[in-house]
């Protein structure tokens, strides 16, 4: 796998409504929604949080890189995706009439954000939605890496989960949090947040860390799916060199190499 | 550099037969595993169930325990041998297991749902990152054939089972892998059936794909599976190359001149290396919704011309969703193997707004590249270029 830079983040979660207010701990009580106002209103009917959760991270990170949201391609990760919009689906099935909502059915799919997305920017590039557990940040960056690998240009990784709905949420200390990453095989050494290389399957005691810094949701193991980019993140805005694992604390976990480039993160 | 990739296993189960050899046999026959559902449902239709009943999982992995595992494990059992020796040859780290699924676990959480609905409590057994995780499948099955590579899930709708295709792909060229188990699985879920009925597209009777009086779909359950090697020595058939596109026009509807089906059939010819008349069969994804196949049909003709024989294998199995692309490829490799395409069952009177080579009699003729589309839900495409490998295409 050949390199790739970082050319733009971004971070969604509730209290927080930018990577600068999260890594600064400048908690907003009032975010509790994502916007996602560069969609049209009219997609986003019977749209969920957690729908534009990713359609912001991955919007926020698109302009952070100053890339063309009409032609970049884009992968979106997330554990168990539109759960809230299927809970609703399942109470109509065994508690209300059965009769499902067109628009909510259309809007359940795991990859509803790859298609409300494209279609509100125009943007007919490569998109996928995928899933992985709590492995699901790793397997998007591999995604998206080997996406750059087979035809460059740029790709945002856009990963999020939304809070687990009652019935069926067991998983405790589950958080809403989104993130977003641009990659690209080169760039103008001036848009260089990091390189990213030496992809691989790492055993060293520093890749199996499970170090989180004290950022909001980085004081304790947080079960969410995006968390497992908080490492990354960490090393990024702290301009820190090294191997980095996009799995922590998973056996046989992928690490990168990091290495800053000219441009600080925030 | 990786360009075709060598198929040196394939797996299929559907409503046809519970193991792979079943259901080609009753796809050879023109035979449909299309039925009036078993179970209680407050829809009119008719579904592609898998008969009998699904043998549980490996008591090493029984916290995976759903209908979609017990399906995927079927067809897993079909190309065991072949995934050991992969293991073997490549080693445990170097194999990934890529799933497409649309459904995931949806099938436990709905009855978890149920007993919790009329009880106030979800069953003791239900755990969501087991049962209703949509990587659970693949979770699973790496821990029992012992694998450690990159093991993930596309969940594109219709077209994740033959997205995985293009992700292996990409991945053997990156260096990441040597092997890759890709493939398919869904299962009947009461959401699905009654999402499709309340979006007006749910065939009551039999489907008839490209039929004049088609009136929609009828949904199936199944799991089909490739093993995808970097190279095999004698292998027959290969994935030959691969296209991808997105619509971005509607989140249910094609856009109706069948751009982004006609971009993904061009780019998996350009990436084989494929001219319109290298293509002797078309494998579509011929749903028999009014919209959908005439879209599709647009798309063909401006891909390929009117003349390459069109099938649609719906009416055999039902539309499995997630498992639909890999289903069509598992038939597009049995057809270069056995020179053998089924009629496209339903198809009796053409739509003249279908202007394709709709085959109404079953292909029987030497097939060395076959064309399998597969289209979803928020506009994804995939189509895959399946055949005999480049070195082999002029044996006869």
């Amino acid at each position: 796998m050949r390199p790739v830079v970082v050319t733009g983040l971004a971070l969604w979660t509730p209290g927080y409504g930018s990577l600068a207010a999260w890594a600064r701990g400048e908690h907003d009580e009032s975010v509790t929604d994502c916007a996602c106002a560069w969609v049209p209103a009219r997609l986003l009917r019977g749209a969920s949080r957690f729908t534009r959760m990713l359609g912001e991270a991955a919007d926020q990170a698109t302009r952070d890189a100053g890339a063309d949201p009409k032609t970049i391609a884009t992968v979106y990760g997330s554990d168990y995706g539109e759960i809230e919009t299927m809970v609703v689906l399942l109470d109509t099935i065994f508690r209300g009439d059965g009769q499902l909502s067109p628009m909510r059915f259309k809007n359940s799919v795991h990859n509803a954000a790859s298609g409300l997305c494209s279609i509100g920017q125009g943007n007919q590039s490569f998109s996928t939605a995928l899933a992985a557990g709590k492995r699901t940040f790793e397997a998007s960056m591999l995604e998206a890496m080997a996406l750059l690998d087979e035809r460059g240009g740029s790709v945002v990784v856009s990963v999020a989960d939304d809070v687990l709905p009652e019935p069926l949420l067991s998983l405790e200390g589950w958080e809403a949090l989104a993130v977003g990453i641009v990659l690209a095989r080169e760039a103008e050494p001036s848009q260089v947040i990091a390189t990213l290389s030496e992809l691989a399957v790492d055993e060293t005691p520093t890749a199996r860390a499970t170090h989180f810094r004290s950022r909001p949701l980085g004081e304790r193991r947080v079960p969410t799916t995006a968390a497992a980019a908080l490492p990354l993140f960490d090393a990024l805005i702290d301009r820190r060199a090294g191997r980095v694992s996009l799995a922590p604390g998973e056996r046989d976990a992928l690490a990168v190499s990091v290495v800053p480039g000219a441009r600080h993160a925030l | 550099m990786v360009r075709s990739v060598p198929i040196t296993g394939f797996a299929a189960v559907n409503a046809m037969g519970r193991n792979t050899a079943t259901v080609l046999q009753a796809l050879d026959a023109g035979r449909s595993g299309l039925a009036p559902p078993s179970f209680a449902l407050p829809i009119d239709t008719v579904v592609g169930a898998i008969p009998g009943e699904l043998d549980a999982l490996p008591t090493s992995v029984g916290a995976y325990d759903t209908r979609i595992a017990r399906i995927g494990f079927m067809a897993l059992a079909d190309v065991r041998d072949e995934v050991d020796r992969a293991l073997t040859r490549w080693g445990k780290r170097r194999v990934a297991i890529l799933l497409g699924t649309s459904t995931g676990g949806l099938d436990a959480t709905e009855v978890a749902y149920r007993t919790w609905a009329e009880t106030g409590t979800l069953p003791p057994s239900y755990r969501l990152e087991t049962r209703h995780d949509f990587n659970a499948l693949g979770t699973a099955i790496s821990k029992v054939i012992g694998s450690s590579g990159p093991t993930y899930v596309i969940s594109t709708a219709c077209s994740s089972s033959g997205k995985v295709h293009a992700s292996a792909m990409r991945l053997m060229r990156s260096g990441m892998i040597d092997a890759a188990l890709v493939g398919g699985v869904d299962s009947l879920c009461r959401m699905t059936l009654q999402g499709f009925r309340g979006l007006g597209i749910l065939d009551p009777q039999r489907c008839r794909p490209f039929d004049r009086s088609r009136a929609g779909i009828n949904i199936g359950e199944g799991a089909a599976l490739m093993l995808l090697e970097r190279e095999a020595d004698g292998a027959d058939v290969s994935v030959l190359g691969v296209g991808e596109s997105s619509d971005a026009y509607n989140m249910s509807s094609p856009e109706p001149s069948g751009r982004g089906a006609r971009e993904a059939m061009e780019r998996a010819m350009e990436a084989a290396g494929l001219s319109r008349a290298d293509v002797d069969l078309l494998i579509a994804h011929g749903t028999a919704t009014p919209q959908n196949d005439t879209a599709e049909s647009a798309a063909i003709e401006a891909a390929l011309g009117s003349d390459v024989p069109v099938v649609s294998t719906k009416a055999f199995t039902g539309h499995q969703l997630g498992a639909a692309g890999a289903t069509s490829a598992v038939f597009a490799a049995h057809a270069v193997r056995t020179g053998r395409a089924p009629p496209s069952l339903g198809a009796s009177e053409i739509d003249p707004a279908v202007r394709v080579s709709v085959a109404k009699e079953a292909v029987t003729r030497r097939v060395d590249r076959v064309l399998a589309n597969a289209f979803a839900f928020g506009g994804s495409n995939i189509c895959l270029a399946i055949g005999r490998p480049p070195n082999r295409a002029s044996e006869s």
